[in-house]
């Protein structure tokens, strides 16, 4: 599929200079009011898990025996869970876990994506099937089936399911990466790049990625939005992020049991929200920055 | 066509064994054994030794990996660790409520998002598409897990219209009014994300559809709107959702174990999910197999239908 998506895409242009498109990228992104709103609660969301002490007030993990199971309250803003503990806190730590799975393992298969998309689209060949075969292998497992099995492997904790995210999320990148370079390296532009005498590397580095940073940008903010779902999905399963370390995810899975979803709901309902909350602010994003760096994409 | 057809199928043996090689390291290197669960922790080492030995077991990884090949080629999936019966049983019992359960969910999906999508492309930047496009971005940002849980506690403990999980009441006859009910809610909840997700590719490509010459052209030759916007703008956003509905055939089996665990639904992700936590690896094996099977033949089937619903594509 991928060959023929790019084969009929029109090619980047790369004649308008990188400076000047990029002032035209960022006042088409100041203008949309909802791309920059989503933005500004990123930011915020980074602030609570930097100060998270503070802001969440009291231990997540200290529990008040006493006040287990009792609603919201002055002292509890999100009431407190089965066994005592703040779950205002507890939400507020577990953006920390989020956010790291989320950047840490978009960093990692960004890295991949980009080096092995540039080697298939740039060298072609051999090198190109290797690459699109591999990335068939990781797409066409479950992604979600080789996550819980791996993890039964490495056991469960947040830096093994950091480095899983990120090894199973590369292909698309790759698959993105290889489409547009097997347009760019066409471009008149490369000719005289290699004219000069231009090793690969530099003109791959120097030359040519620099024109995909638009679009590699966009496919990373999806790519933290789905990551950060995965561990969430995966920590509600129990096979992510161990209680008693707060996870949006496995905050939630407690809500399995019908009696604690129909009595209990502040449990559920703030940590859920905060996944939605967040994912939408990275889509909006995401819409935003593709509209300004890559209006020619179509939505993921 | 046929040659490529037949290259592409070649090209899919080594992959096909990549995974199940892959698949079948990673299950052995994972720690504990269906032993676990089978022998009580409290009988001695000689009890382990012959569940070890019944199960085949005590050979090495690369024996067994051979012999499982072996059987599958007698199309023989091997039996589950757990209650001894054959992986093709339990998997084939798992199909029909996972294909009720997916395929309601994104046949309803693709009718609505592409829907939705040409409304909100016909006029953009109006209330209908803001609004439509809103919602959009809501449905692909709600975690699936949350909605399910939302919709049981509003639909099914708030306002008690609908069953809170399983497939049928359990004890009583099997009735379709029945099953209805208890599909509702895991359908609406499956099927928000695709349809919010359809709803705005169909938008993109339709609206870039509609900037096109020839769409000019042909208003221009005096043809209705309608007519314009049915035969010729329409038939030509829709292709790549071709390659989409491809590329969706092996989410139709394996797609729902979110949904599926919330929901308690008697389908395939939730044996999946079951048979991780049982270490029940020749399940585990099946189901991986058919799944990657289903993802090499849907994006097979993807090419092929997208090269002939646009002739300009060829394959050589």
């Amino acid at each position: 599929m991928a060959e023929t998506v790019a084969a009929l895409a029109p090619p980047p242009t790369a004649a308008v200079h990188t400076e000047e498109r990029r002032h035209l990228g960022m006042r088409r992104f100041a203008r949309n009011r909802a791309a920059v709103a989503g933005g500004l609660v990123l930011c915020v969301l980074v602030l609570v898990a930097i100060f998270a002490d503070p802001i969440g007030r009291v231990d997540p993990l200290s529990i008040d025996l006493a006040a287990a199971r009792t609603g919201p309250s002055a002292a509890h803003p999100f009431g407190v869970d089965r066994v005592g503990r703040d779950v205002f806190s507890r939400v507020v730590h577990a953006s920390r876990v989020s956010l790291s799975v989320g950047i840490g393992a978009v960093l990692i298969f960004t890295s991949i994506g980009v080096v092995l998309g540039a080697a298939a689209g740039f060298y072609g060949g051999w090198v190109d099937s290797l690459v699109l075969r591999f990335a068939d292998i990781v797409l066409a497992f479950p992604a979600i089936l080789i996550v819980l099995v791996a993890v039964s492997l490495t056991g469960p904790g947040l830096t093994q399911l950091i480095l899983l995210l990120g090894l199973v999320g590369w292909p698309h990148i790759a698959r993105l990466v290889r489409g547009q370079l097997l347009s760019l390296r066409e471009l008149d532009f490369v000719t005289a790049a290699r004219a000069l005498g231009v090793s690969n590397f530099r003109l791959i580095v120097r030359h040519i990625l620099p024109n995909t940073v638009g679009v590699i940008v966009v496919a990373a903010t999806f790519g933290v939005a789905s990551t950060i779902l995965a561990e969430a999905a995966l920590s509600f399963l129990g096979m992510g992020v161990q209680p008693p370390t707060p996870s949006w995810g496995n905050m939630l899975s407690d809500a399995q049991s019908i009696s604690v979803l129909n009595s209990l709901p502040w449990l559920w309902m703030p940590p859920g929200l905060a996944i939605f909350i967040t994912i939408l602010a990275i889509n909006f994003l995401g819409d935003g920055l593709r509209d300004a760096l890559d209006p020619r994409s179509k939505p993921v | 066509m046929a040659r490529y057809i037949i290259r592409r199928l070649l090209v899919a043996v080594p992959v096909l064994v990549g995974i199940t090689i892959i698949n079948y390291v990673l299950l052995n290197a994972a720690p504990g054994s269906a032993v676990d669960s089978l022998v009580d922790p409290l009988a001695g080492p000689l009890a382990r030794q012959i569940a070890e030995k019944q199960l085949g077991l005590d050979q090495p990884a690369y024996i067994r990996y051979l012999y499982w090949v072996g059987e599958l080629l007698h199309g023989n999936l091997g039996y589950s660790y757990i209650d001894y019966r054959p992986v093709a049983v339990r998997i084939g019992e798992r199909v029909l409520p996972t294909l009720a359960l997916v395929g309601t969910g994104f046949l309803l999906a693709y009718v609505t998002g592409t829907a939705l999508g040409v409304v909100s492309a016909l006029r953009p930047y109006s209330r209908t598409d803001y609004a439509s496009t809103f919602v959009g971005l809501i449905g692909i940002s709600i975690p699936g897990f949350f909605l399910g849980l939302a919709t049981i506690y509003i639909f099914a403990l708030r306002i008690p219209l609908f069953p809170t999980g399983g497939m049928l009441t359990t004890g009583a006859p099997f009735t379709i009014p029945d099953f209805m009910a208890h599909l509702a809610l895991p359908v609406a909840a499956l099927m928000l994300f695709d349809t919010a997700s359809l709803m705005r590719y169909t938008r993109a490509s339709m609206l870039e559809v509609l900037g096109q010459d020839y769409i000019r052209t042909a208003t221009s030759k005096g043809i209705s709107h309608r007519v314009v916007v049915m035969r010729h703008a329409l038939r030509n956003a829709l292709n790549p959702l071709i390659t989409l509905v491809g590329l969706s055939i092996p989410r139709l089996l394996g797609g729902a174990v979110i949904i599926e665990t919330v929901f308690q639904w008697p389908g395939m992700g939730r044996l999946a999910v079951d048979s991780i936590m049982q270490r029940d690896y020749p399940v585990l094996m099946g189901l991986n197999l058919i799944i990657a099977t289903l993802v090499i033949v849907g994006s097979l089937v993807a090419d092929i239908m997208y090269s002939v619903a646009d002739p300009r594509i060829r394959y050589g």
